[in-house]
């Protein structure tokens, strides 16, 4: 895509203000200031606003993590810069760009929600063991009512287990 | 426990989470085999160790909040539970530590 070759080429210039390593992207007024600053400077093709924003967030979260895992951070940092943009600038100007940025946040596979800020319809299954145990089931949560202990044991040990897989053999032994 | 035992496990798991939930073929059982299945205690693993070689502390904080308290505090004195647990309870305090130092 034309432009974000034109991003990544703007990005690698010396000239661009980079958002020191020290500034938290949870700090939305510091983080706003430096996106504003930065496509002062270098004005997106077309005007692109979100997308510009998506392609400095993703550049610099990446950036610092070198690592595929940097992936879900950057999600989690887009999407709290994302929805408080919506509150600040007006949703409409936001979601004006919105089909283009899901194209983006598709392209670099930054669909890695995080559990708490995934939707409640989301499909899947989604197991919580840290605080507590809890079950979710394309975005309804299961009723704590097993009516086998071992049912919910084995739920528990499935989800800690590597690939959540085990042999029966190491199944019937813990249980 | 008797083999029979675990099937019938198997098939209330099913009742309860839907019958692709889990399978026991080949003397495997296996949790959401065809996918779909996010495990909070993953999702913070991989953020964690993403933060922690990088050292920043932006992404530190972004995992720290994926800590959303122990792990199994109901089963913490569990022998199943006590095994795989041990990495995941020292995370955070790693996290937390590298946290409060001074960033590069």
């Amino acid at each position: 895509m034309e432009e974000s070759s034109d991003i990544d080429r703007l990005l690698g210039d010396q000239r661009e203000p980079r958002l020191s390593r020290s500034c938290s992207l949870t700090d939305l007024p510091a983080t706003l200031i430096w996106l504003d600053r930065t496509l002062a400077v270098f004005p997106i093709p077309g005007g692109h606003r979100s997308l510009g924003w998506l392609h400095l967030l993703r550049a610099h979260v990446l950036r610092q993590l070198d690592d595929a895992d940097g992936s879900m951070i950057s999600a989690a940092a887009a999407q709290t810069v994302f929805s408080q943009l919506g509150e600040q600038r007006g949703l409409a100007a936001v979601q004006k760009d919105r089909p283009r940025v899901d194209v983006e946040l598709e392209r670099y596979s930054l669909r890695i929600a995080v559990p708490t800020m995934r939707p409640p319809s989301a499909a899947g299954v989604h197991v919580s063991l840290l605080g507590g145990f809890s079950v979710v089931v394309n975005g309804r949560a299961v009723e704590d009512r097993w009516r086998l202990r071992k049912a919910k044991m084995l739920v528990k040990l499935l989800a800690l287990a590597p690939g959540h897989r085990l042999h029966r053999d190491s199944v019937v032994d813990r249980l | 426990m008797a083999a029979n035992n675990l099937h019938q496990i198997v098939h209330t798991i099913r009742r309860m989470l839907g019958t692709e939930s889990i399978t026991l073929t080949d003397d495997v059982v296996w949790l959401c085999p065809a996918g779909g299945l996010t495990v909070d205690v993953d999702v913070f693993e991989r953020a964690a160790a993403a933060a922690r070689s990088s050292g920043d502390i932006t992404t530190l904080q972004l995992a720290l909040q994926l800590w959303t308290g122990p792990l199994l505090p109901e089963d913490q004195y569990a022998d199943w539970a006590d095994r795989a647990s041990g990495a995941t309870r020292r995370n955070p305090c790693r996290c937390r530590k590298l946290c409060s130092a001074p960033s590069s």
